[in-house]
Protein backbone atom coordinates (compact mmCIF):
# COMPACT_ATOMS: atom_id res chain seq x y z
CA UNK A 1 0.00 0.00 0.00
CA UNK A 2 0.88 3.46 -0.48
CA UNK A 3 2.28 5.26 1.92
CA UNK A 4 -0.08 7.67 3.01
CA UNK A 5 0.22 11.27 4.39
CA UNK A 6 -0.02 11.01 7.74
CA UNK A 7 -3.11 12.26 9.21
CA UNK A 8 -3.26 15.13 11.74
CA UNK A 9 -4.17 14.49 15.07
CA UNK A 10 -3.27 17.22 16.75
CA UNK A 11 -5.43 20.31 15.94
CA UNK A 12 -3.66 22.75 17.44
CA UNK A 13 -5.67 25.05 18.71
CA UNK A 14 -4.39 28.47 18.93
CA UNK A 15 -5.89 29.77 22.69
CA UNK A 16 -5.93 33.50 21.99
CA UNK A 17 -4.60 35.11 25.45
CA UNK A 18 -6.55 38.00 27.23
CA UNK A 19 -4.53 41.17 26.34
CA UNK A 20 -2.95 43.15 29.52
CA UNK A 21 -2.35 46.34 27.95
CA UNK A 22 -4.48 46.77 24.75
CA UNK A 23 -7.46 48.35 25.06
CA UNK A 24 -6.77 49.15 28.71
CA UNK A 25 -7.99 52.81 29.47
CA UNK A 26 -6.58 54.74 32.79
CA UNK A 27 -8.58 54.60 35.51
CA UNK A 28 -11.24 57.32 35.60
CA UNK A 29 -11.25 57.51 31.99
CA UNK A 30 -13.61 54.46 31.18
CA UNK A 31 -16.66 56.61 29.95
CA UNK A 32 -14.31 58.43 27.09
CA UNK A 33 -12.97 57.63 24.00
CA UNK A 34 -9.36 58.41 23.10
CA UNK A 35 -9.98 60.78 20.93
CA UNK A 36 -11.47 62.59 23.55
CA UNK A 37 -9.09 61.85 25.96
CA UNK A 38 -6.08 63.41 24.09
CA UNK A 39 -8.20 66.51 22.99
CA UNK A 40 -8.31 67.05 26.69
CA UNK A 41 -4.51 66.74 27.08
CA UNK A 42 -3.93 69.15 24.17
CA UNK A 43 -5.89 71.76 25.98
CA UNK A 44 -4.30 71.12 29.16
CA UNK A 45 -7.50 69.67 31.09
CA UNK A 46 -5.00 66.34 32.43
CA UNK A 47 -1.65 66.12 31.75
CA UNK A 48 0.28 64.88 28.83
CA UNK A 49 1.25 61.20 27.88
CA UNK A 50 3.99 59.94 30.81
CA UNK B 1 12.55 67.48 19.13
CA UNK B 2 13.91 70.55 17.44
CA UNK B 3 14.07 69.01 13.68
CA UNK B 4 11.74 69.60 11.17
CA UNK B 5 9.70 66.49 10.85
CA UNK B 6 7.75 66.05 7.52
CA UNK B 7 5.45 63.60 8.23
CA UNK B 8 4.18 61.87 5.04
CA UNK B 9 1.26 61.29 3.14
CA UNK B 10 1.70 57.35 2.49
CA UNK B 11 4.37 54.47 4.26
CA UNK B 12 4.62 51.57 5.00
CA UNK B 13 5.61 52.69 8.63
CA UNK B 14 3.84 53.62 11.62
CA UNK B 15 5.21 55.68 15.03
CA UNK B 16 3.33 54.89 17.79
CA UNK B 17 4.44 57.78 19.96
CA UNK B 18 5.80 56.97 23.81
CA UNK B 19 3.87 53.73 23.57
CA UNK B 20 6.01 51.93 25.79
CA UNK B 21 6.62 52.95 29.16
CA UNK B 22 9.41 51.03 30.23
CA UNK B 23 9.78 49.52 34.37
CA UNK B 24 13.20 50.33 34.22
CA UNK B 25 12.38 54.29 33.61
CA UNK B 26 9.40 54.14 35.43
CA UNK B 27 10.69 52.64 38.61
CA UNK B 28 14.51 53.56 38.63
CA UNK B 29 15.70 55.88 41.12
CA UNK B 30 18.79 58.20 40.43
CA UNK B 31 21.11 56.51 41.68
CA UNK B 32 20.09 53.79 39.20
CA UNK B 33 18.78 51.34 42.22
CA UNK B 34 15.03 50.16 41.67
CA UNK B 35 12.13 51.57 43.67
CA UNK B 36 10.76 48.07 44.24
CA UNK B 37 12.51 45.14 45.54
CA UNK B 38 11.18 42.85 43.43
CA UNK B 39 12.42 44.77 40.27
CA UNK B 40 15.12 42.70 38.74
CA UNK B 41 16.72 42.93 35.30
CA UNK B 42 15.13 39.62 34.53
CA UNK B 43 11.38 41.44 35.28
CA UNK B 44 12.25 44.48 32.90
CA UNK B 45 13.41 42.24 30.01
CA UNK B 46 10.07 39.89 30.68
CA UNK B 47 8.04 43.12 30.77
CA UNK B 48 9.33 43.87 27.65
CA UNK B 49 8.89 41.14 25.73
CA UNK B 50 5.19 40.97 26.80
CA UNK B 51 4.59 44.41 25.83
CA UNK B 52 6.36 43.74 22.37
CA UNK B 53 4.43 40.43 22.01
CA UNK B 54 1.25 41.65 22.77
CA UNK B 55 2.11 44.56 20.55
CA UNK B 56 3.30 42.48 17.53
CA UNK B 57 0.21 40.08 17.91
CA UNK B 58 -2.87 42.58 17.91
CA UNK B 59 -1.00 44.19 15.05
CA UNK B 60 -0.55 41.77 12.68
CA UNK B 61 -3.55 39.97 13.88
CA UNK B 62 -5.85 43.17 13.08
CA UNK B 63 -4.54 45.28 10.21
CA UNK B 64 -1.83 43.06 8.41
CA UNK B 65 1.33 41.76 7.64
CA UNK B 66 4.43 43.15 9.52
CA UNK B 67 7.95 43.18 7.93
CA UNK B 68 10.16 44.82 10.91
CA UNK B 69 8.89 46.17 14.30
CA UNK B 70 11.18 48.22 16.70
CA UNK B 71 10.66 50.10 20.30
CA UNK B 72 13.07 52.64 20.77
CA UNK B 73 15.62 52.42 24.02
CA UNK B 74 16.21 56.09 23.75
CA UNK B 75 15.20 58.15 26.70
CA UNK B 76 14.69 61.61 25.19
CA UNK B 77 11.07 62.87 25.41
CA UNK B 78 10.09 62.48 21.90
CA UNK B 79 11.87 59.22 21.19
CA UNK B 80 10.95 57.82 24.68
CA UNK B 81 9.15 54.34 24.31
CA UNK B 82 8.77 55.21 20.50
CA UNK B 83 7.48 52.04 18.66
CA UNK B 84 8.17 52.03 14.93
CA UNK B 85 5.93 48.94 13.05
CA UNK B 86 6.85 48.66 8.84
CA UNK B 87 4.38 46.83 7.44
CA UNK B 88 4.26 44.97 4.27
CA UNK B 89 1.69 47.47 2.54
CA UNK B 90 0.97 50.87 2.44
CA UNK B 91 -2.64 50.22 2.54
CA UNK B 92 -2.32 48.58 5.77
CA UNK B 93 -0.21 50.80 7.62
CA UNK B 94 -3.25 53.71 6.87
CA UNK B 95 -5.77 51.68 8.03
CA UNK B 96 -3.77 50.98 11.35
CA UNK B 97 -3.00 54.22 11.97
CA UNK B 98 -6.66 55.73 11.52
CA UNK B 99 -7.79 52.73 14.28
CA UNK B 100 -5.25 52.93 16.51
CA UNK B 101 -5.61 56.90 17.21
CA UNK B 102 -9.01 55.29 19.12
CA UNK B 103 -7.72 52.72 20.73
CA UNK B 104 -6.33 52.53 24.30
CA UNK B 105 -2.65 50.50 24.94
CA UNK B 106 -1.48 49.42 28.84
CA UNK B 107 -4.12 52.87 30.64
CA UNK B 108 -3.05 55.51 28.05
CA UNK B 109 -4.17 56.72 24.55
CA UNK B 110 -2.13 55.70 21.78
CA UNK B 111 -0.86 58.61 19.46
CA UNK B 112 -0.78 56.84 15.96
CA UNK B 113 1.21 58.56 12.51
CA UNK B 114 2.52 57.58 9.49
CA UNK B 115 6.37 57.85 9.56
CA UNK B 116 8.99 58.26 6.99
CA UNK B 117 11.48 55.76 8.28
CA UNK B 118 11.74 52.75 6.43
CA UNK B 119 15.23 51.56 7.28
CA UNK B 120 15.97 51.22 10.87
CA UNK B 121 19.68 51.08 10.43
CA UNK B 122 19.63 54.19 8.94
CA UNK B 123 17.22 56.08 11.08
CA UNK B 124 17.79 59.41 12.66
CA UNK B 125 16.57 62.68 13.19
CA UNK B 126 17.40 65.15 10.20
Amino acid sequence: PKDRPKKETKVEKKILKKYKYWDVPPAGFEHITPVQYKAMQSSGQISQIL
Amino acid sequence: CSKLHNKPTFSQTILLKNLYLSLENSSQKADKSFIGDDITEERIQEHFDDTFEELFVELERKYGEIEEMNICDNLSEHLAGNCYVKFRFEEDAEKAVVDLNNRWFDGRAVYAELSPVTDFHEACCR
